[in-house]
């Protein structure tokens, strides 16, 4: 049996041990080292710094000094940056190819800091297949946030022109007194021309004298013929006939008054109470009612609720792909490589995972604790989501602020859910979207949730403003009447929402400052808004009385000229009545006289004989 | 590839146990057809190191599998699915799962397992295998293939005389 077996073997075993031991030992640093630039820098899509990677043996611990990850918009600044990184790592699973991290502590964390180099990957090294970046989202911020401020200019400029004088009322506004005015003098034009032209046809004075005379001349003496008859008898016709015209034509005349009354008579009243109605539409239009005044507060808070949005987004954007596993880029190295296969336990083992990763955000405001548990690339081999708490209590500017989140990419479709809540947040001097606009001093109490897939967003939050103080630095302008109507408000709320795609999401943003606002503005404008009115008033009753004055003259004289019509008229009528005697008549009448006087002679001789 | 045709004659032609040749051959199949960074490796190499297997018919074998791995890969990936994820086995794999030793032998890994039951089949057919060939080829051919013109020039290469000065690998 000892001929089989060979003791040199057992020195030879022992050197290779020691060789890989002391490869490990002495290259498993720079190797780590190397390997988190490599894949952080891609999942990044921006360089990835370690300054140093130390290794102790007992326990095993990794020691990472000076990590600088790049914000891929900043080249120059970096997204996250930290001094000291202390990893506990498990050493059996590390043997097994396997890096369980117990717990990691990190020091001296800091955001958005600068960078001395740039952190920008060369082309060799940025990945072909383009990924979802935060470029998108910012493209898609910025178009909004341009929508954003043309929305506010829109806002700005219709608000501004909230104060204008009369004259500039006047002179800009459609009014209805100058048009109904007008249209009233268009038909008093119309009306008279029509009148002129009846009035031309109608006999004058001297026309009815020369009837009257005829008349008296055909109907005085007698016919001294037939012919004599038949010559007055054809005059008198025609005169009749004149007559019979004239009379039409007076007929026309009347009906041509008649319909000019009628026609102003029915535009006086409208125009009478168009001043009336154009102060109305004014004041509607001018005095910021409701209507006017809905968007005002996604004018003021808009812009800073999108900043806000978008620099959440950013960094879900930057850390999801991280967090996310790579399903495709899995199957492709199980394809080669192999896979490990997963079997239900109570101490589950995946490719990587962070146990436990503490760390203590200090800000100007005071520190924020954060502890995020469970990050693994492989949440459905440890069968847990990536939870995230951040807190802070007793910070400078605030009560209270808690973050809770968990991130669950176990399946198919991820579920992201955010819980966030501010209390007594002491806002000072917070520019707001109205240019010259801030916020001086206010107290804020948030509570919002979030909910994220890959691709969408449902989230809304509720926020109370309390002991608000407004300031304008602007000395005119709406900022300034802004500021003044804000003056009278010391507390409001507001709700937002955020709904669609990440890259274009779309933001909802309602408040009672809205009505506080435009109750306020009402207030704050109505001074200067009764004097406007009283000028306006007794500007468009000046024009009124233009108009009333040619009304009030057109009318008395259409008066008068129907006075005048009736009189012709009736001259006209009795011309007509005149009557011509027959030839026949007279000669019948001739006959019978001298019958009844030979009836006479008779009855004298007969009375003589008895 | 000469050398490793001139290293194969020369074991061949040499005084060496055909068993141990054959045995250092098919051990080798474990270390070419798993991934070498496995746990179960180091003990096979304590095992290799330990008994007086032939470690040139060892590492000649560990070269020609390493080879043949990349065409054998994908079967032993396949192979090492079908029994992980075997309803059957289920019960049996998650046991072992719970242990840190079986874990540290990457069991559950599909290429580890299908290249350990590949090597294992393969095993004792490489093992008779080697040791019927080499007992045929030194009582038959030898005498034959020393007359060859290759096997001159196999002798009259450089690197053949600096491992006949070497030598003693063997055992």
């Amino acid at each position: 049996m000892t001929k089989w077996i060979r003791w040199s073997g057992l020195a030879g075993f022992s050197v290779i041990l020691l060789l890989i031991l002391a490869f490990w030992y002495f290259a498993a640093g720079p190797l780590i080292k190397l390997s988190i630039e490599t894949f952080g820098s891609k999942a990044l899509g921006a360089k990835l710094d370690v300054a140093s990677v130390d290794l102790e043996l007992n326990p095993v611990k990794l020691v990472l000094h000076k990590i600088e990850a790049t914000d891929k918009k900043h080249p120059m600044k970096n997204l996250v940056s930290f001094e000291r990184a202390e990893a506990d790592l498990l050493f059996l699973p590390l043997l097994m190819g396997k890096t369980i991290i117990e717990n990691v502590s990190v020091e001296g964390v800091a955001f958005d800091t600068d960078r001395q180099t740039s952190g920008e990957l060369s082309a060799s090294d940025q990945t072909v297949t383009k990924q979802p970046s935060s470029s998108d989202n910012s493209q898609a911020a910025s178009t909004q946030d341009k929508d954003t401020s043309n929305k506010a200019n829109d806002l700005s400029e219709r608000a501004l022109d909230a104060l204008p004088t009369a004259d500039e009322l006047l002179a800009r506004e459609p009014l209805l007194t100058v048009t109904r005015g007008e249209a009233m003098q268009a038909s008093i034009d119309a009306h008279k021309l029509k009148i002129d032209q009846a009035n031309q046809a109608l006999p004058n004075k001297a026309d009815l004298k020369s009837y009257e005379a005829e008349i008296k001349q055909l109907l005085s003496g007698k016919f001294k013929s037939l012919d004599d008859f038949k010559a007055r008898k054809k005059t008198f016709d025609q005169l009749k006939a004149k007559f019979k015209a004239d009379q039409a034509e007076i007929k026309a005349a009347k009906q041509a008054l008649s319909n000019a009354n009628k026609d102003i008579r029915q535009q006086w009243p409208e125009l009478q109470s168009a001043p009336g109605q154009d102060i109305h539409n004014i004041q509607s239009k001018y005095t910021l009612d409701a209507v006017g005044a809905q968007n005002l507060s996604a004018l003021i808070l808009g812009d800073k609720i999108n900043g806000y949005l978008q620099q959440g987004l950013g960094y879900y954007d930057t850390l999801s792909p991280l967090l996310a596993s790579d399903k495709k880029e899995a199957d492709k190295v199980a394809e080669k490589e192999g896979r490990f296969v997963p079997f239900a336990t109570d101490r589950p083992l995946p490719d990587f995972w962070i146990k436990s990763l503490s760390f203590s955000l200090k800000l100007a405001g005071g520190d924020v604790k954060v502890l995020v548990e469970d990050i693994s690339q492989q949440p459905d081999v440890i069968n847990k989501p990536i939870k995230l708490k951040a807190s802070g209590n007793k910070l400078a500017h605030m009560a209270a602020f808690k973050l809770d989140g968990v991130l669950d990419y176990r399946h198919q479709k991820v579920d992201n859910q955010f819980d966030l809540v501010i209390q007594n947040w002491q806002i000072q001097d917070l520019a707001l979207g109205l240019e010259g606009l801030d916020l001086k001093a206010a107290s804020l109490d948030i509570t919002g949730q979030a909910k994220l897939d890959q691709t969408s967003i449902l989230a809304d939050a509720q926020g109370d403003f309390s002991q608000a103080r407004f300031s304008a630095s602007s000395s005119n302008g709406f900022a300034k009447e802004m500021s003044l109507a804000l003056a009278t408000i010391d507390t409001f709320n507001f709700s937002g929402d955020v709904t669609g795609k990440l890259k274009s999401p779309s933001v909802g943003i309602k408040s009672d400052l809205d009505k506080k606002l435009s109750r306020a503005f009402k207030q704050r404008l109505k001074q200067r808004q009764a004097k406007v009115e009283q000028d306006l008033k007794r500007k468009l009753n000046d024009k009124l009385a233009l108009y009333a004055g040619d009304y009030k003259d057109e009318v008395k004289q259409l008066d008068l000229m129907e006075t005048d019509l009736d009189s012709l008229s009736n001259k006209v009528s009795d011309l007509a009545k005149s009557k011509l005697s027959s030839y026949q008549d007279q000669l019948k009448n001739e006959a019978k006289a001298e019958l009844d006087k030979q009836k006479e002679d008779l009855k004298k001789k007969l009375k003589s004989l008895f | 590839m000469l050398e490793m045709l001139a290293n194969f004659l020369k074991l061949l032609n040499s005084d060496a146990s055909p068993s141990q040749i054959s045995l250092g051959f098919a051990f080798s199949l474990f270390l070419g057809l798993t991934p070498l960074m496995s746990f179960h490796n180091l003990i096979l190499i304590f095992i290799v190191l330990m008994v007086r297997v032939n470690l040139t018919a060892f590492f000649l074998g560990l070269a020609l599998f390493s080879l043949t791995a990349f065409g054998l890969n994908s079967v032993s990936i396949s192979l090492g699915e079908a029994l992980l994820t075997s309803s059957e086995l289920n019960a049996f794999w998650a046991g072992l799962y719970q242990s840190d030793f079986w874990r540290l032998m990457k069991f559950n890994q599909t290429l580890v397992l299908g290249g350990l039951s590949l090597s294992l089949i393969l095993f004792l057919p490489i093992f008779i295998g080697s040791l019927i060939f080499i007992r045929l080829y030194r009582k038959r051919f030898m005498a034959w293939i020393k007359t060859l013109k290759i096997s001159r020039m196999i002798k009259a290469s450089k690197f053949y005389q600096v491992y006949e000065k070497l030598g003693g690998l063997n055992d």
